[in-house]
């Protein structure tokens, strides 16, 4: 529910005390989605036993993480929006990017599927067909990756989304799923947090399999000469560790319910 | 951070009739003003006869409704969302995330503090007032009638005060409203959520909103006061 939102002020008012007395440990900045899949519980863990190195996650949308890294707030950033990742390095706010993984976003909705998407492969056609019918539609409105995917979708279909049953609400993506399956509407979604939150969403995937639906994960440490302060050493073992064999293994080898969620895909960083 | 150029902003979007913003703070005075208009009535007539009748349980039931003051309004939007959920046993009535489920929750938490602060004003006023309107001829509701206006102020008190309570509370709307644009985002939910997104100009503005609006409504109430409490 609003434990999101708790989380991350939790998490952000902790890192602002604690940033002063760890100076070693490592300030993550992630997505909703990397933890809401689960995923992150199995990362953390495994990168801290790997280089003894203490991490604290801050979580928010891909947008939001984004500039609190730009203030040097966070070491290092893994989130899900390529285009605004590569202006971000661009900028000199971040070393590099490398790929980590990917997967894809589904657009969910009701089993009754009102507006007849299901099996469309053009994600595009079926953003369309909800907004002829003027469906139900739970947007993130968050400025997260999933939001910019949909924004995305939007713009490429040509059309603006706005009618009233087209819900902005804000939030992060499980409470989106839970408004979505409360009022039976369309929401779009990646495929990691649908599998972790199908049960209690009791919404289904109708369209998924469009090239335009990838799902990319990029890891980047926060440029030191920006922010002299941030933990140099910590955050390029998190890049060289995730996109190292070992973290690319737990990445493969994560499952919800059987289902492989999350592929990876580091390129050779040399 | 940069303070200055967010609050000149603020007072851009305010006084150019930014739509969106004045949206948030329409559903705001709207709910919160709904929620007490609806509830005021039957709370403040439980608080006035707790007060003056006696009845086995009184006691337990005046312990009940104080407790009641301090129930997080969290577990107020919980079981309301349960209650309206699509599952709930109130779901076929389609008003989860609805402003009409805030005005619900809103509603509930101003209950206590209606009639907690009704029943400790008329406790507190001189009980002869009562029994002068008896003993002069009044009928009981006649007499119940004088008592309350003897106590008006402290009734009006209850009133600010719940007006107080749901206009400010985040968590019960947040849950049972879903803070979705041009609909159920009020002030509270929009400063909580939308600031997240880096829109510090918006929040600014909409605590500022939130000020004046107490200020406001405790102005409008202090003048028909008067020189009422000073004695």
């Amino acid at each position: 529910m609003i434990g999101e939102l708790c989380r991350s002020a939790f998490c952000l008012g902790i890192l602002l005390f604690a940033s002063v007395l760890w100076g070693q440990e490592l300030r993550l900045g992630t997505t909703y989605t990397v933890e809401d899949s689960g995923l992150l519980k199995v990362l953390v863990p495994a990168f801290e036993r790997a280089r003894s190195i203490k991490v604290r996650a801050v979580l928010a949308g891909t947008g939001q993480v984004l500039r609190i890294a730009e203030k040097g707030d966070v070491d290092v950033v893994f989130s899900h929006s390529p285009a605004d990742e590569e202006k971000f390095v661009a900028a000199g706010f971040g070393v590099a990017r490398f790929d980590v993984m990917y997967n894809d976003f589904v657009i969910v909705g009701p089993a009754a599927d009102p507006t007849g998407i299901r099996g469309e492969k053009d994600a595009v056609g079926a953003f369309k067909k909800i907004h002829a019918r003027r469906a139900k539609f739970v947007s993130r409105g968050d400025d997260s990756g999933t939001h910019k995917k949909e924004q995305f979708l939007w713009r490429s279909a040509g059309l603006v989304p706005k009618w009233p049953d087209y819900l902005s609400t804000g939030q992060g993506m499980v409470r989106v799923l839970l408004m979505a399956g409360e009022l039976q509407a369309y929401t779009l979604c990646d495929r990691a947090t649908f599998s972790a939150q199908r049960a209690k969403a009791g919404l289904e995937i109708l369209s998924s399999g469009d090239p335009r639906l990838r799902n990319e994960y990029g890891v980047i440490a926060v440029n030191p000469a920006q922010h002299p302060h941030v933990n140099r050493q910590g955050a390029q073992a998190f890049v060289e560790w995730i996109t190292s064999e070992a973290g690319q293994h737990l990445i493969s080898n994560y499952r919800i319910g059987g289902e492989q969620v999350f592929f990876p895909g580091a390129k050779s960083r040399r | 951070m940069d303070l200055l150029e967010p609050t000149r902003y603020a007072f851009y979007l305010l006084f150019t009739g930014d739509p969106a913003l004045w949206r948030i703070i329409f559903t705001s005075l709207y709910c919160s003003l709904a929620a007490i208009a609806l509830i005021a009535p039957p709370a403040v007539a439980l608080g006035f006869l707790i007060a003056i009748v006696s009845f086995p349980g009184r006691r337990a039931l005046v312990v009940f409704s104080q407790a009641l003051l301090s129930f997080p309004t969290v577990v107020v939007g919980l079981v309301i969302y349960m209650l309206l959920s699509r599952q709930g046993p109130l779901g076929f009535l389609k008003l989860l995330f609805t402003p009409e489920a805030i005005i619900i929750g809103y509603m509930v938490i101003a209950f206590p503090v209606l009639v907690v602060f009704t029943l400790s004003a008329v406790q507190g006023a001189d009980p002869r007032v009562h029994e002068t309107a008896r003993s002069l001829g009044a009928r009981r509701l006649r007499a119940a009638w004088t008592t309350l206006f003897e106590v008006r102020f402290g009734v009006m008190a209850a009133v600010v005060n719940s007006f107080g309570r749901v206009v400010s509370e985040v968590g019960c709307a947040i849950m049972v409203g879903g803070n979705i644009a041009g609909l159920t985002r009020n002030i509270p939910t929009a400063i909580a959520l939308e600031t997240s997104k880096g829109e510090f100009a918006q929040g600014i503005a909409l605590g500022f909103v939130l000020i004046v609006l107490a200020l406001g409504v405790n102005v409008a109430l202090s003048v028909p006061q008067g020189e009422g409490g000073m004695k």
